[in-house]
């Protein structure tokens, strides 16, 4: 949305946006008891923002994230446990709202696939290293032209073709 | 040869996977913007809302049981909303279909309704959006169908048009008809 000209303007902002948010986290109620609004904050910084989808609720300043910080206070005052309120916002919004991929079935692949992948990188790394091992051990023979000078070398006839 | 072929294996797998990644980076059926409804095919929430308009009736969500129903949500202060304003009231003519409104956190949804019109048959003043996040909604306007049997069929973000409504939701009106 920023025009080029109003660059300056945008980075002259950028602390006063910043404090702005850090200032409407702690704006949204915190709890009164210190554990169990580190714990909100906590859960926060787990859910994805559906409106600003690159940040977390407690980074977001968008409404709907500021009602969802409130939900999550409200029932963690009212003792939900933190699976328990995950499941009521991905029942809503879908895994995708939670930031760490949780470990399922379809996710499987994602989880896997870079381990999955170191090990063929290492794999191709040990076979290219034992190949070239057993090349520089086995030189290649003789070709029929190498051949043929050596034996002019070795009979005496000099190194000069006939 | 056979060295300069192999050579080639790295190149390929990396253009392989520049493939694959440019792809589903371009693809635009796939946008993470357009985040998936996990409530289709379940029932929609229940909502118990007080009502928009002075002297209206509440919305609640047994208002519309066993009808089809179609849920939209809006604010006077979106741009696409007002778009799709024009298409809702047509939208409202319909006799096989309850047209449903829920404001979300509007003050001046009430003024917006009063000069544009009413399409809605009833409209919920959701002030501290729970409605709207139990519904599973990260943008306005969106509108669902839901049947009348009470399961959401169809969400759409976006402004409704005739075009989405003849793609997306006139083929599922036929569905569990009572």
């Amino acid at each position: 949305m920023r025009r080029d000209g109003n660059r300056w303007k945008a980075a002259a902002l950028a602390p006063v946006l910043a404090l702005a948010c850090v200032l409407s986290a702690l704006a949204a109620n915190p709890l009164s008891d210190p554990v169990l609004e580190q714990r909100a904050r906590n859960l926060s910084r787990e859910l994805r923002c559906v409106v600003c989808q690159n940040q977390s609720i407690d980074d977001s300043d968008a409404p709907m994230a500021q009602d969802l910080r409130r939900i999550v206070r409200e029932k963690i005052a009212s003792g939900a446990s933190d699976d328990e309120i995950k499941v009521w916002v991905s029942d809503r919004y879908g895994d995708f709202v939670l930031l760490s991929t949780p470990m399922k079935p379809h996710t499987l692949l994602l989880w896997a696939g870079a381990p999955i992948f170191l090990c063929l990188g290492l794999l191709g790394v040990f076979f290219y290293w034992k190949r070239r091992r057993r090349e520089k051990a086995t030189p290649d023979a003789l070709t029929r032209e190498e051949e043929e000078r050596l034996n002019r070398i070795l009979s005496g006839n000099g190194d000069r073709a006939p | 040869m056979k060295k300069r072929i192999s050579a080639l294996i790295p190149v390929a797998a990396f253009a392989v996977i520049v493939a694959f990644l440019g792809y589903r980076l371009f693809d635009q059926s796939r946008r993470p913007v357009e985040l998936p409804s996990v409530r289709i095919g379940k029932p929609a929430p229940d909502m118990s809302l007080p009502p928009l308009l002075e002297g209206a009736a509440p919305l609640d969500s047994g208002f519309y049981e066993g009808r089809v129903a179609v849920v939209n949500f809006f604010a006077s202060w979106c741009g696409p909303c007002a778009e799709e304003h024009p298409y809702l009231m047509e939208l409202s003519k319909r006799p096989d279909i309850v047209l449903v409104g829920v404001n979300y956190k509007d003050r001046n949804g009430r003024d917006w309704i009063a000069k544009r019109g009413n399409p809605y048959a009833v409209i919920g003043d959701d002030s501290k959006g729970v409605a709207t996040i139990n519904f599973g909604v990260y943008g306005l306007p969106e509108t669902f169908l839901i049947d009348s049997a009470g399961i959401v069929r169809v969400r759409y973000a976006g402004a409704l048009t005739g075009k989405v409504w003849a793609e997306k939701f006139e083929p599922l009106l036929g569905m569990n008809k009572p």
